[in-house]
């Protein structure tokens, strides 16, 4: 009889630690006030990124006009640096193939700080010291924005070097184009759009949430949303962009010229 | 002829022993895979450190053209010279499709897609785009060129893009509708060729 009842206590204290450890030391169960929590961090975020924005001023005329002619340097400027820094000019894919193997091009491949659209009057491939430049062109731009509390977003370069081909053919198209020679065919500039900036996503901007299903949700909108500010937001990010490539020119790291028949900044390398 | 009891023990226990060690096999294929082949991937050509697709119209569009892949680092570069088009913009893709009898690229499948992404363009983020999918070609004057490193094709392994099939198409990729992008049809196609 006594061992019955031994037996019963031993299974009843058992019971008992293991209902006390599941009370104590599991996770508690989703709740609708969890979810609500959720959407309310998203929404706070969210909020937040748009007062940013709003404090990130578009250039000012001042800023703006700084990089445009007259008051910053000619294009002739551009192309005398690239003729005395740059590459030879380079006639067509058999140099850049031997530019490549000599270290003087490099690829230019999207990285965290830019990305590069289809190239359509020019191949993807700058001199080190212009990827050196774009790099550094980026960590200020992201700095800024991380300054203001803002996400990463990712510049977009548009048109890199131009084989002399090439640049006859945007000429035979584009009334617009430099005569003669292009400081694009010295692998030492690039055109960098003024208004197109993409989201660069990041780990640190995820919202942790529990569910997976809605972590999932929360933070597809949280990434398409800061996509979609981008755009929003392109005269606050052109104005940091603004001040960014301003200081560089200060600091004789780099030619930038705002263009006028072109929503690009036209920029060299000077160092 | 009947094994000692012992001798099949020990038989028994090598073969064990040799199993723990031995890799996964992969299951033969079926009957009905090898029936279904024509469908199915084709052996994969060497790793290529350059490929090209020779672009022949499709339906009498008269457009036609080169897509050339040069491997550079890390990425791929993409050169596609195209004549025929009207002005404007017109969608490129890979697709999953493998050389078939007699050189056509017909039977493509859908766009080459190793992660299971969804439709996207070049410039996509991570995992929100295909493989395959190239964006557009910009024509004028009857000329297009497209001239870009993507970092997401591969020339070497599985998800090798050789083989595979390149087109454009009549229309423009709006990099959103799925899968495809409603850029409408093929109005030229080449099968990526290692040079």
């Amino acid at each position: 009889m006594w061992r019955q009842r031994a037996i019963f206590l031993l299974i009843g204290l058992g019971v008992g630690i293991a209902a006390g450890w599941l009370f104590f030391f599991s996770e508690p169960p989703t709740t609708p006030l969890e979810s609500q929590g959720a959407l309310e961090e998203l929404e706070e975020q969210l909020q937040n990124a748009r007062a940013s924005f709003e404090r990130l001023q578009p250039p000012t005329s001042a800023e703006e006009n700084s990089l445009r002619r007259p008051e910053t340097l000619p294009y002739s400027a551009h192309l005398e640096i690239a003729d005395s820094l740059g590459v030879e000019p380079v006639t067509g894919e058999d140099d850049i193939s031997r530019y490549l193997r000599s270290g003087d091009l490099v690829p230019l491949v999207e990285n965290e700080f830019y990305t590069v659209t289809v190239l359509e009057h020019s191949a993807p491939f700058v001199t080190p010291a212009m990827k050196a430049l774009l790099d550094e062109i980026g960590r200020r731009f992201q700095a800024g924005l991380g300054e203001h509390r803002l996400p990463a977003y990712r510049f977009t370069i548009s048109s890199a070097t131009r084989t002399a081909a090439l640049q006859a053919d945007l000429r035979a198209g584009n009334r617009n184009a430099a005569p003669g020679t292009s400081s694009h065919e010295y692998g030492m500039s690039v055109d960098v759009v003024n208004f197109r900036y993409a989201y660069a996503q990041a780990e640190t901007d995820l919202i942790d949430v529990r569910d997976d299903e809605l972590s999932e949700r929360i933070n597809t909108q949280l990434a398409e949303t800061y996509r979609a500010y981008g755009g929003l937001y392109w005269d606050h990010l052109f104005g940091l962009m603004t001040r960014v490539l301003g200081g560089l020119q200060r600091e004789d790291q780099a030619l930038v010229l705002l263009e006028a028949e072109q929503p690009v900044f036209h920029i060299t390398v000077t160092q | 002829m009947r094994i000692p009891p012992l001798l099949g023990f020990l038989l028994a226990m090598a073969a064990c022993a040799t199993n723990e060690r031995a890799e996964p096999q992969p299951t033969p294929p079926s009957i009905d895979d090898l029936l279904s082949a024509d469908s199915a991937p084709k052996p994969f050509p060497p790793d290529a450190e350059r490929a090209r697709a020779e672009l022949q119209p499709t339906g009498g569009s008269g457009v036609e053209g080169t897509v050339d892949f040069t491997r550079l680092g890390d990425g791929i570069r993409v050169v596609a010279f195209v004549r025929g088009l009207d002005d404007g913009l017109f969608a490129l893709h890979i697709y999953e499709g493998h050389i078939h009898e007699g050189g056509s690229c017909g039977g493509h499948g859908g766009h080459f897609n190793p992660s299971g992404a969804s439709h996207g363009g070049p410039e996509s983020a991570d995992g929100r785009r295909h493989a395959g999918d190239l964006g557009n070609i910009r024509s004028e004057r009857g000329r297009a060129r497209y001239d870009r490193i993507d970092t997401v094709l591969r020339m070497d392994g599985m998800d090798s893009i050789v083989g595979r099939v390149v087109a454009i198409h009549t229309g423009q990729d709006d990099l959103n509708t799925q899968p495809s992008g409603g850029s409408g049809d093929i109005a030229a196609c080449g099968i990526i060729e290692a040079r």
